[in-house]
């Protein structure tokens, strides 16, 4: 590591090397890919990469997500991108990079972080930890031709570019309501270029429908697959209306694949249990800045103080005699506190214990994969009330 | 002339067998046959006759299901045939009828089954409540996991060990404040600890003091299929995985069955566990007022008027008031014209009973009324996902 310079990663460094090392990372996929993802976050600031003198050696970026938990919009920042070309891995360049990204994500105000990890261990020993998964289920595209009709058929449009803030509000309406845990809306800028031909939401075979108070978006894969991004409404009405639009295509196509979480009213609303959960792609969670993201979460309505221990290799602000408060409005608390200052036993975390906590897994899980010690009976069936979730995502990033 | 009546001992061994293979298709006839006798003896199998020909049958099994902390009478329906030729003729419809009355009469507050098709459960009342999660997991990685510095004693599990290892399932997931797993009566346990599910050839089970692990090899050498590992501590639980890893000299792929917070998806070092399939099943609630008060709840304060509308039991249709205070539940008759009370068909309310969100609810159709600080309410007082870790 000792001749490896990490620094941002600007628009005057090679897009061909960017490419070279994020192929060699990933496998092949095109420029286009790398670009829609990468040029806003360069631009944003949001990019370091690795040097070994001229030659780019690693990469690591985030993009600016906003992440549901129950009700409340947490800004998140979602780490991506990050390669190590293959000759200069094993040498903590990885470490080095994902180091300075957290660092960077803590001094943008993020009080999140998640990611998808191609591999855990690194993660893990940086303070991410197991929160959630992206979800893919298959059925026989005809089961959806049993969904009830909608009483009533909502005016359903092909949105356009300029509807990108509509988008995210219907997306982030349908999420708060529901008092989702977990799924994620971009910013303005990028779902923009996803309504944009050749985009995620518009190109030759991918589609997306927008009603005043629901988004459905859907691609083929090949000629007998539907792949369904998501359907998501506030309205009943509009989500049966949403799943019609894609029933139509059972005609044609044999399979239906899509991302629901285990928790979607599709799992009810379908006629028989031919569904299946195809695809389960976990994804991890770190807090950057607790007492933040304490405050910034939605909680389920309890009333509960606890005493814990947080320990924080990465981010020692975390790290302390901490108190956590709850209240029956559901609004949460973490505030610092002496030695002595409970005379209950703290529950004593690391940071991925904190992480999968926050993401509502359960006390007696976190103890059994040893996340969580000491603490009592009594503080882990509180916080399990509190933090109570099943946590997903709909977007790969 | 239909007549519905419990199967007997006197009535034909045969013509049983032929009726359940004629449903499920091949199946071991001592296991099949043995399952009847139990449910014979215990009065818990109906049978449907036409002119003393036997053209259908559903039992139920006697268990406990574990709601956050509290064990509730459950009544796990099996087995559910009906001749082809005498299909769509309201056989299984009256079958399953009297089998309502029968459970509730006999004081399970709770029914759960798995559906061959779901109509016509939800028909009868049942709605989609949990699954079982099944998983594969590459043998070896099972293997690169953190070794717990204590290993407990670990012994081979017998008939006579059938109480211990109900009270360490029930122990484990009363613990863990489990929604869903259920555990099974004496007779059964010890029927499957002597040969069947637990006992015989390729099929093992251990005991520790806090922990039970079933499984068996699947399909030759290259699978083993984890039927159960439950355990308190991490020690234990450690202790458990390290015994089924030991196999992967041989075996390339280990089945199991992972609820999404199962401690294995954080204790594996790397996520290349797949998932694998898993059924959906169903609940019904029997006993409303009883299964409320049964269950156990996160200690909110919640107070909701509540209509629910139950075509088959009709002690469950009324308007109620919904009390959770101090981690306990109460349903009482609501005194008075209630505001803006939230509506659920029998159904609604099995799924809300398994932590199905408010949202979900309304979209599907099993929820109405109520006011949006209602549904925030509810899904506090519900919020858990259910999972089931046996299939009958």
């Amino acid at each position: 590591m000792a001749d490896i310079v990490v620094r941002a990663l600007t628009a005057d460094d090679s897009r061909a090397d960017h490419l070279d090392l994020s192929i060699r990372a990933f496998g092949p996929h095109d420029e286009a890919i790398l670009r829609t993802l990468a040029d806003p976050v360069i631009a944003d600031g949001r990019g370091l990469a690795a040097f070994d003198g001229d030659r780019m050696v690693g990469t690591a970026l985030f993009h600016d997500h906003r992440q549901w938990w129950l009700g409340k919009p947490v800004p998140m920042a979602g780490v991506s991108g990050v390669t190590v070309a293959p000759e200069y891995r094993g040498r903590g360049v990885g470490r080095g990079l994902m180091t300075a990204l957290i660092d960077l994500m803590a001094a943008r105000g993020y009080p999140l972080s998640a990611l998808y990890p191609a591999t855990m261990h690194i993660y893990r020993r940086l303070g991410w930890e197991l929160a959630g998964a992206r979800y893919e289920a298959k059925l026989p595209a005809r089961s959806l031709l049993g969904l009830p009709r909608p009483a009533a058929m909502p005016q359903v449009r092909r949105p356009v570019p300029g509807d990108a803030a509509a988008v995210i509000a219907v997306i982030g309406a349908a999420h708060e309501q529901a008092g989702d845990c977990g799924p994620i809306t971009w910013e303005e800028r990028s779902m923009r270029r996803w309504l944009t031909p050749p985009g995620e939401y518009a190109d030759s075979h991918r589609y997306a429908f927008l009603a005043p108070d629901g988004f459905a978006a859907y691609r083929w894969r090949g000629n007998n697959q539907i792949f369904v991004d998501r359907v998501l409404s506030t309205s009943p009405e509009t989500v049966l209306a949403l799943w019609s639009v894609i029933a139509s295509h059972s005609s044609v196509a044999d399979t239906v694949i899509a991302q629901v979480s285990p928790h979607d009213p599709l799992w009810w609303l379908l006629r028989e249990q031919d569904a299946e959960v195809s695809q389960r792609d976990p994804w991890m969670l770190r807090l950057l800045d607790a007492p933040a993201a304490i405050a910034a979460r939605g909680f389920r309505t309890v009333g509960i103080d606890v005493p814990l221990r947080i320990t924080d290799d990465q981010l020692p602000h975390n790290g302390g005699l901490w108190n956590l408060t709850v209240r029956s409005s559901g609004e949460g608390r973490l505030v610092r506190t002496g030695t002595g200052a409970s005379a209950q036993p703290p529950l004593v975390l690391g940071a991925g214990g904190l992480a999968a906590l926050y993401a509502g897994t359960p006390l007696s899980t976190l103890r059994r994969a040893g996340l969580a010690t000491d603490g009592t009976p009594e503080s882990d069936a509180a916080l399990d009330s509190a933090f109570a979730a099943a946590p997903y995502l709909l977007d790969g990033f | 002339m239909v007549l519905v009546r419990p199967l007997a001992s006197g009535d034909s061994r045969d013509e049983y067998l032929d009726l359940r293979f004629r449903a499920f298709g091949p199946a071991d006839s001592e296991r099949v046959w043995a399952d009847a006798e139990a449910a014979i003896a215990n009065g818990s199998c109906l049978a449907a006759f036409d002119d003393g020909r036997l053209i259908g049958a559903a039992m139920y099994h006697d268990m406990r299901q574990w709601w956050l902390g509290e064990a509730v009478p459950l009544a796990g329906v099996a087995g559910v045939k009906v001749a082809p030729e005498y299909r769509s003729k309201g056989v299984g419809r009256a079958l399953m009828a009297s089998l309502i009355q029968l459970m509730a009469d006999r004081g399970y507050l709770l029914s759960a089954l798995y559906p061959a098709t779901s109509p016509f459960y939800r028909s009868l009342g049942w709605e989609l409540a949990g699954a079982v999660y099944e998983a594969t997991v590459p043998a070896r990685s099972l293997i690169e996991r953190p070794r717990s510095v204590k290993s407990p004693a670990l012994r081979r599990a017998g008939p006579a060990d059938a109480a211990e290892v109900i009270a360490v399932l029930g122990r484990a997931h009363e613990l863990a404040r489990d929604c869903g797993p259920v555990t099974f009566d004496e007779q059964t346990v010890r029927r499957w600890l002597t040969a069947g599910r637990w006992a015989g050839q390729q099929r093992y089970a251990y005991l520790a003091d806090d922990g039970f692990l079933a499984y068996a090899w699947s399909g030759g050498r290259h699978e083993i299929s984890v039927d159960k590992l439950v355990a308190v501590s991490a020690e234990t639980t450690s202790a458990l995985w390290s015994m089924v890893a030991s196999h992967a000299s041989i075996a390339r792929t280990i089945r199991v069955q992972a609820a999404p917070a199962d401690p294995l998806w954080w204790l594996l070092r790397e996520q290349d566990a797949e998932p694998a399939g898993g059924y959906g099943w169903m609940l019904r609630v029997l006993d409303a007022r009883a299964a409320i008060a049964a269950r156990g709840f996160p200690a909110v304060d919640i107070e909701i008027p509540m209509r629910i509308d139950d075509d088959q039991v009709a002690a469950n249709t009324g308007s109620w008031m919904l009390t959770v205070r101090s981690g306990g539940g109460s349903l009482e008759p609501a005194a008075g014209k209630a505001d803006k009370p939230v509506h659920f068909s029998v159904r609604g309310l099995a799924a809300l009973y398994a932590g199905t969100p408010m949202a979900a609810l309304r979209i599907a159709g099993l929820a109405s009324g109520g006011t949006p600080e209602s549904d925030i309410a509810l899904d506090s007082a519900f919020a858990t996902t259910a999972f089931m870790l046996d299939t009958f």
